[in-house]
């Protein structure tokens, strides 16, 4: 009888410590932590710099980039046409816009053209020119990160991109046209040829048609920009 | 005399140690010592599976933390450096640098050891 009594207690003594241990093999079985993990530490920052923030960082880039490519074109392409989006209300000669017909001037703010023409270009808007900086408005952009946590990203997508060339230029440009106009309206091709800046070229045969390189010698993708307009001296 | 006498048997009686005799006959289940040493083996190994286990895990974690996080430096290196060559007026591959970058942090857990050699950085 005493015998039977100290194994009672015993096998309650036995039972407890293999229930304990029962109980801690059941815990880490259903939440699974006696399994090697692969997957890194700190897996949502790391997805959240890789997802989220890096690709956000490219399509900056890209968009960027896009304006920049839009700023060139359009420089190039004002540039070749006298400042001028189309055909010039003055007219043209030798394929060139007139700026001016007699008295009356039509060279436009050419600032505004170009604001124009990049705005067709690129997913922006409100685009203006300052100095050698393109500046335009954009949108929010949001990138959400696939996974079992939430990773939201909301970035702006407006821009300020460096040109390396500047529209006040044609400032300059225009002021020196209106002096030559102003010294040689009515006279021959020798005062045109005498009174011109020493930097403006005529462009081949036409005595009135001008090839001007830049003067802050603006080089866009190896292309030095060159102004091509006409003028009207017989006022 | 008789209650000293009393007492001395109550002490026995409760400590007696008689029953951890090797030689005892008819012990109950876990009356022996070895049963007793058999449980602490099995809670010795136990917990030297539980932590080791916890420990390869970490040191695993840690490993894959580090190769994740070296990716990503060499992939934000990366993307610095065509922001670089953007700042200086040149043409940037943005698609290039796309597919470079998600290369880089595709084989994060494994990265590739001759990654320079085969163009991802343009020094």
């Amino acid at each position: 009888m005493i015998n039977f009594t100290r194994a009672k207690k015993g096998l309650f003594f036995h039972l407890t410590v293999l229930g304990i241990l029962f109980a801690i093999g059941l815990f880490l079985a259903f939440t699974k932590s006696y399994t090697v993990q692969q997957e890194p530490l700190g897996q949502w920052h790391l997805n959240l710099i890789s997802k989220v923030l890096q690709p956000a960082e490219i399509d900056l880039l890209e968009l960027d980039q896009q304006a920049r490519q839009a700023g060139w074109e359009v420089a190039l392409l004002l540039a070749k046409q006298g400042g001028f989006a189309d055909d010039s209300e003055c007219g043209k000669v030798a394929g060139r816009n007139l700026w001016n017909a007699k008295d009356k001037w039509c060279l436009p703010v050419v600032k505004e053209v170009a604001s124009n023409l990049a705005d067709q270009r690129i997913t922006q808007n409100r685009v203006s020119f300052d100095q050698e900086l393109l500046r335009a408005r954009g949108e929010n952009k949001i990138i959400n990160a696939p996974g079992e946590k939430i990773q939201r990203y909301e970035y702006s997508t407006s821009l300020a991109v460096d040109l390396a060339y500047s529209f006040d230029e044609y400032g300059q440009l225009e002021q020196e046209a209106r002096k030559l106009i102003n010294d040689c309206a009515g006279k021959d091709s020798e005062c045109i040829k005498s009174r011109m800046p020493r930097w403006w070229k005529l462009c081949g045969a036409e005595k009135n048609v001008f090839c001007v390189n830049s003067q802050g010698r603006y080089v866009i993708q190896d292309i030095p920009a060159t102004y091509e307009f006409a003028l009207d001296f017989s006022g | 005399m008789n209650r000293f006498n009393q007492i001395n048997r109550f002490n026995l009686n409760k400590f007696n140690l008689s029953k951890f005799s090797l030689n005892k006959k008819g012990a109950g289940p876990v009356e022996s010592w070895i049963d007793y040493l058999l449980l602490f083996i099995i809670a010795l190994f136990s917990f030297i599976f539980l932590f080791s286990s916890l420990s390869l895990s970490l040191i695993f974690r840690d490993n894959a933390a580090v190769n994740s996080a070296a990716s990503l430096q060499a992939a934000e290196n990366l993307i610095n450096l065509q922001k670089g060559a953007f700042a200086d007026q040149e043409s940037v591959d943005t698609v290039k640098l796309k597919k470079d970058v998600d290369y880089l942090i595709a084989y994060k857990l494994s990265k590739p050891a001759d990654v320079e050699e085969i163009g991802f950085y343009n020094d």
